[in-house]
């Protein structure tokens, strides 16, 4: 089965500090076996709609043998090995997807507001136009009280972070403003991790 | 206050009270990915298992021979000042 894998620089697992074995030039990376029973101890990989929930430096096309079995945002094999790097994974697509996932928080905040008649508020947000300026925008909104401040607060911290260059915690950020964006839901955050993901799968072709 | 549990998110708060459990692999697999989950965009909860991992490592290293002379009876006055409550730490 073809899955994708995040990794830190150098093919490292980032949770395990294993090091994977590359693609050479006779084509794919070697297997590598799993430790132990699945699925605590397999070798884990993601579906194109789990992209978001394990954002890293390298993303990695992957193939896991069966049995391969379902878990929570991801998939487990009993073996796998790394097929190719996806090369359009890199810092600057990393700062676009966090730029997308940032306008996505202040569409939802405009929409947000708007519901609860703050036009003045998601007029301001919603005629603003480049990262900076909506970085400033979000600050000022954000010292301001009740859901602008919220939603405002959540946006300038998105912003915060990608111009920090911390993609992945722009991302997570966005998604958790879907949160109050619908009145405290928590499955919006799960839903809002998912569009991330097609997003995110859309802009790579995969 | 009840506490919200979103099976794709977990508290940096969590994880500290999880982090021993999990560098010791005795969580179930739902936490396990949660706080991988976690680990994936918090940067300061990574370097904070780095940490962790590393005292634990090097710990491990010491053994009673490796204590320098007087440093086992300063210990065990700390401990037992400490137990009493008087906090001779030195």
């Amino acid at each position: 089965m073809i899955a994708y894998k995040f990794l830190s620089p150098g093919a490292v697992a980032p949770f395990t500090g294993f090091h994977w074995p590359v693609p050479g030039p006779s084509g794919a990376g070697a297997w590598v076996e799993a430790p132990d029973e699945l699925p605590l101890h397999g070798i884990h990989a993601c579906r194109v709609a789990d992209l978001a929930f394990w954002l890293d430096t390298e993303l990695w096309r992957t193939e896991l043998a069966d049995p391969v079995v379902d878990a929570q945002r991801q998939i487990v094999g009993s073996r796998g090995r790394l097929l190719e790097r996806i090369s359009g994974w890199d810092e600057g697509m990393a700062r676009t997807f966090a730029e997308a996932c940032a306008w996505r928080a202040r569409d939802r905040a405009v929409a947000a507001l708007r519901g609860s008649a703050l036009d003045a508020e998601a007029d301001l947000l919603a005629g603003t136009s480049g990262i900076s300026r909506l970085r400033s925008v979000s600050h000022a909104l954000a010292a301001h009280g009740g859901l602008p401040a919220a939603l405002a607060g959540y946006l300038a911290e998105t912003i915060d972070f990608l111009l920090a260059g911390d993609s992945a915690c722009s991302a997570y950020i966005s998604a958790r403003s879907a949160v109050v964006a619908e009145g405290g839901q928590e499955s919006a955050f799960g839903a809002e991790r998912e569009e991330q993901s097609s997003l995110l799968a859309g802009r790579l072709g995969l | 206050m009840s506490v919200i549990v979103n099976p794709d998110d977990l508290s940096c708060k969590e994880l500290v009270e999880l982090v021993t459990d999990y560098a010791e692999d005795r969580l179930p697999p739902s936490v396990r990915t949660r706080l991988e989950m976690h680990l994936s965009y918090c940067a300061p909860c990574r370097v904070y298992l780095a940490q962790m991992r590393e005292t634990v490592r090097l710990a491990g290293r010491l053994s009673e021979e490796t204590l320098p002379p007087g440093s086992k009876e300063q210990l065990l006055r700390a401990f037992r000042g400490w137990k009493r409550g008087q906090g001779d730490a030195g």
